[in-house]
């Protein structure tokens, strides 16, 4: 049995939580991390997400990083973990020591493995820039550039029911996509209306949500296999249902445009996706997310 | 942002597989330079001109717009 100690851990406690099988402690994990003491993440509480992108550990079992970064000044790589099941920004801003960071992959913290990559150097978002952690709201974020960057999910998470949490940000006063599944996208921002929008794929628009540009918020999606029910709630609050009908198309996935063709100029923090209805636990899931970002 | 344009795409590929190798991408994390983009013509095409890397190729200082049809949306 191992009794490997890798000075620089973060240890509160000098006695050995029932987590730890061999005794070691790696980087970037904390005592309190490894014995479970006191984290609860969102994917705890509220389990069974299809996919789950955020630069918060969102699951007390996940193990695995965040995200992998490339710095510019020399095109290596590194994955960067938590930190007190946040971003290690010190790690981070260390590797990338005064120059630009992308993102080349954004961790599915799911359990599923639908990464969300990017292998075009000019496409990848940045999270660092001079060396400084691009931060929202005092929380580190993923900056996508409204011309050709995207993250694409590994596999599409299929024309089926969904509710989905994204957190993010517009700097455009043009129709932008944040996430979408192919080129008929579902949900857009139009800043230059103050709205964020839910759309079928001819453009009928379900619901319009009052969103201010250049505003961090939260919007919450549901659709119901064949769109029977929508339901979309910005900052904790349903939107009024416009009244049209139709069918919301799905096909591929990718974080920071539809299909390649509309461009997210503006920054997104987490996005969580289930394929499942999670309307009774919409409020609960924002509550963790608000609590979080504190957006409203 | 500057382009290189040509007819031929492989001129492009071959750029960028300059930038690609001279920048040293780990070919895992990071496989490409930038996406060569094709001319609704069928017939041009474009790539980004990194800052460091020149090629003999035509310049352009921007695409117009004709290089980006409006998508039904």
């Amino acid at each position: 049995m191992a009794n490997n100690i890798n000075w620089g851990k973060i240890y509160e406690s000098t006695a050995w939580g029932s987590g730890v099988s061999d005794n070691s402690i790696s980087w970037g994990k904390s005592y309190a991390d490894l014995a479970g003491g006191g984290f609860t993440g969102l994917l705890d509480t509220y389990s069974g997400a299809a996919a789950a992108y955020s630069l918060r550990q969102l699951s007390s079992t996940y193990e695995g990083d965040a995200i992998v970064v490339r710095r510019a000044s020399d095109n290596t790589t590194q994955a960067i973990g938590f930190v007190n099941n946040e971003l290690d920004t010190t790690s981070l801003e260390s590797f990338c020591s005064g120059t630009d960071g992308f993102v080349t992959t954004w961790y599915d913290q799911s359990g599923s493995a639908n990464h969300a990559v990017q292998g075009t150097a000019t496409a990848q978002p940045k999270i660092v820039s001079s060396g400084s952690t691009i931060l929202e709201n005092g929380k580190a974020a993923v900056e996508f550039d409204g011309s050709d960057d995207e993250l694409i999910l590994s596999s599409s998470l299929g024309d089926v029911e969904s509710t989905t949490f994204l957190i993010m940000k517009s700097f455009d006063t043009a129709e932008d996509v944040p996430y979408a599944r192919g080129r008929h996208y579902t949900i857009t921002m139009n800043p230059a209306f103050n709205s964020f929008e839910f759309r079928d794929f001819i453009n009928n628009v379900f619901y319009s949500g009052d969103v201010a540009a250049l505003s961090q918020f939260v919007a919450s999606l549901y659709r119901a296999t064949n769109s029977s029910s929508i339901q979309m709630a910005i900052d904790g609050t349903i939107q009024a249902d416009s009244g049209q009908s139709g069918r919301v198309s799905f096909e591929s996935g990718s974080i920071g445009s539809a299909g390649g063709n509309w461009w997210w100029n503006g920054r997104v923090q987490e996005i969580i996706e289930y394929n499942s209805n999670e309307t009774s636990n919409r409020s609960g899931i924002e509550t963790n997310i608000n609590d979080f970002y504190t957006i409203y | 942002m500057a382009y290189y344009t040509s007819t031929t795409r492989s001129e492009l590929e071959a750029y960028n597989t300059l930038v690609v190798n001279g920048e040293g991408y780990d070919g895992v994390y990071t496989t490409d330079w930038a996406t060569i983009i094709e001319h609704p013509n069928g017939s041009d095409y474009a790539i980004l001109k990194h800052d460091s890397y020149t090629a003999e190729l035509t310049e352009e200082e921007t695409l117009g717009a004709e290089w980006y049809p409006e998508t039904e949306i």
